[in-house]
């Protein structure tokens, strides 16, 4: 089903659909305080105040069609930030915010915002981030993706995510070039997008893996949400390792064909370890199983995909329409009716 | 049968030393508080939210109540309390204070055990962190009537083992798909446990009235046919944007607000969980308390 567009486009309501969604935006990000006016009145207030995950104030605004005070209100906060730098972690204890480290404007726009969007762009502004919302309805839900605007002139207005610099700790990025390079090595279908402290690594649409990079470290997780702290090169490998095993799985490569998770087990039942617990072992875990491999055993068959509703691609199938999702860099469902701004359908 | 402690029958006296030793009374370690995890397979879901208003629901029905952040990596239930802790669970972990010190006051009456946000150190927990994890919460556990774990999102060892570690396991999911699947692969992998606590569910974040039940039904079916493990409907918490923008500093939704719909259904679910508990209060451990149970699966680890 096509639809028109679903985004709000007023300010206020595309506030109230951003705040309430900030770790859509980026991950990590917390909201602080709202309505900060940076500009003695003129110019409007910037909707809000927010923590990044490194600890960075991050002033978000919103940017909607024939907004004529935004590049004003932009360059007010950009200013703002220079000028109280680091007193602003003593004026707003309540953020947390990490001394010495720079702030950040953000700017959110609908397409409707796309030729100031653009015209920001072309200024080139420094310390200033410019995203796009773009909507999308999928299985009866309504998500957005968020496209992030390469500044200056001479780059290209659509550009992908990978573009947005991943925010890695200078003493870990060695680590995060290595696991890039091994990903990327692994076949050309694989692609690396996200946000600024957060990479998903994926084959075809399909999630190879996570790193998220926060407080000065990195940490991956598998795609069965496993996760990794990628302290040293033995953390490295190990988390490479399980990214190939998990792309030869999804290739048809792998060679652990056994033990499928949500087949009954024929194993013999083992009896209660704890005594705590109130259940017993239902569908059995091997005698002295450890809990690492039980853990791992626990994917979800095709059969428990769809009987949970979820959309066919995950059951082994292959729609173009989730593989898109699969794509976005970071979509998030809203339920129907929640969304602040009014719906117009085309079709 | 009773035993025959008469001592003056030779050969008793050593029967009777070991029924003395037997019931050595450490009366701490007698009765526990109730130990209920809040989990999810996917981030994001509403844990931490749930679990710091329902801790000061559960204070104002009279309980004794702490919450212990065990989200090692992104603790976040101090902001929610609106206190800046001395110490957190990175000292704690490290053998640097007792969990006596650890256990801080919030302003709204619940005790708190902070998380360690960010802390680069935790990401090393290991077995023997989780001992001292264990042994503190047994600590807590013999002080308090009921403890709530915040645990950390996904299945790594250190997140299943908390929750193993519980009677009670509170699924917090949210409807949509994701959600769904997520919280199904964590009930999957518990009950392939060879013991796992009781589940119950609350779907958080529901926009339409209902939806909710049809959520808990949906997972409930797939759970009892494919991993064999029943689940326990706690309710459903609306969509609320009084949640989403709430600052930080600002007191917890069940005392800003506590006649919104979100807030009673907190307490309809708080309600709910005691029928179906029989009682949040301190239970019998036995020798079986907190901290047995997690030294048992770090055995498994
Ligand atoms: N009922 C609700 N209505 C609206 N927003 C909600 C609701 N419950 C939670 N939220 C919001 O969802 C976000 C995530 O909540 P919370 O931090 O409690 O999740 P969590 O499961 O603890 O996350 P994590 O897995 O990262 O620990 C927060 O911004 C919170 O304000
Ligand atoms: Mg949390």
């Amino acid at each position: 089903m096509i639809r028109g567009p679903v985004l709000p486009q007023m300010r206020e309501g595309l506030w109230a659909l951003v705040a309430g969604r900030l770790e859509a935006i980026e991950t990590g990000l917390l909201l602080v305080l709202e309505d900060l006016d940076c500009s003695g009145g003129r110019l409007g207030a910037v909707e809000g105040l927010a923590r990044d995950a490194a600890g960075a104030p991050v002033l978000l605004t919103m940017a909607t069609d024939g907004d004529a005070l935004l590049a004003g209100r932009v360059l007010a906060a950009s200013e703002f930030l220079q000028r109280v730098g680091d007193s602003l972690a003593a004026a707003v204890p309540e953020g947390n915010f990490a001394p010495g480290v720079n702030g950040r404007v953000v700017v959110v726009g609908t397409e409707g915002a796309s030729a100031s969007l653009e015209s920001l762009r072309r200024l080139s502004l420094p310390g200033v981030a410019l995203c796009r919302l773009e909507p999308f309805r999928i299985g009866g839900v309504e998500r957005f993706a968020v496209r992030w605007l390469a500044n200056g002139p001479e780059a290209a207005a659509k550009v992908t995510a990978a573009q947005v610099d991943f925010a890695v700790a200078a003493d870990r990025r060695a680590d995060w070039q290595t696991i890039e390079q091994l990903s990327l090595r692994l076949d050309p279908a694989v692609r690396i997008d996200g946000d600024r402290f957060l990479r998903r690594i994926t084959w075809q649409g399909r999630l190879l893996g996570e790193v998220c990079a926060a407080d000065g470290t990195l940490r991956g997780s598998g795609a069965d949400g496993v996760s990794y702290r990628l302290l040293s090169p033995r953390d490295v490998r190990e988390f490479g390792d399980r990214l190939v095993r998990r792309y030869a799985e999804l290739t048809g490569l792998s060679m652990d064909g056994g033990n499928r998770a949500g087949e009954p087990s024929a194993r013999p039942r083992e009896d209660e370890v704890g005594g705590g617990g109130a259940a017993r072992n239902a569908k059995g875990v091997a005698p002295g199983e450890s809990l690492r491999a039980s853990l791992s055993s626990a994917r979800l068959t095709p059969e428990e995909y769809s009987a949970l509703g979820g959309p066919a691609r995950l059951a082994g199938g292959g729609t173009e329409v989730a593989g898109v999702a699969e794509n976005v860099i970071r979509a998030v469902s809203a339920q129907e009716g929640s969304w602040a701004g009014p719906t117009m359908r085309t079709d | 049968m009773e035993p025959d402690l008469d001592a003056s029958k030779a050969g008793r006296g050593f029967l009777r030393r070991i029924f003395r030793y037997k019931a050595a009374p450490d009366v701490s370690r007698d009765r526990e508080a109730l130990v209920i995890a809040f989990a999810s397979g996917k981030g994001g879901t509403g844990k931490s939210f749930l679990t710091t208003n329902a801790a000061i629901g559960l204070h104002r029905l009279g309980r004794r109540v702490a919450v212990v952040d065990c989200d090692f990596g992104l603790a976040n239930a101090h902001l929610l309390f609106g206190v800046n802790p001395r110490f957190t669970m990175q000292h704690l972990l490290d053998g640097a204070i007792s969990a006596q010190q650890a256990l801080m006051p919030t302003p709204y009456g619940p005790g708190l055990i902070a998380g360690g946000s960010g802390i680069s150190s935790l990401a090393e927990l290991g077995a023997r962190h989780m001992q001292v994890l264990g042994r503190a919460l047994g600590w807590v556990a013999a002080n308090h009537d009921v403890v709530l774990l915040d645990c950390p999102a996904g299945l790594a060892p250190p997140a299943m083992i908390t929750v193993l570690a519980a009677q009670h396991v509170v699924v917090v999911t949210n409807p949509e798909i994701a959600a769904l699947t997520d919280a199904y692969a964590l009930i999957k992998c518990l009950a392939r446990q060879p013991s796992w606590p009781t589940v119950h569910l609350v779907v958080n974040r529901v926009a339409q009235p209902g939806l909710g039940r049809a959520t808990f039904e949906r997972l409930a079916e797939v759970s009892r046919r494919f991993a064999g493990c029943e689940i326990h409907y706690l309710g459903e918490v609306p969509e609320d944007s009084a949640v989403t923008h709430r600052r930080l500093g600002q007191a917890p939704l069940l005392v800003s607000h506590p006649e919104c719909p979100t807030s009673l259904a907190i307490q309809s679910m708080l309600s709910t969980l005691e029928k179906n508990v029989g009682g949040l209060q301190m239970q019998a451990s036995a020798n079986q308390g907190v901290e047995a149970r997690m030294a048992a699966q770090i055995r498994r680890w």
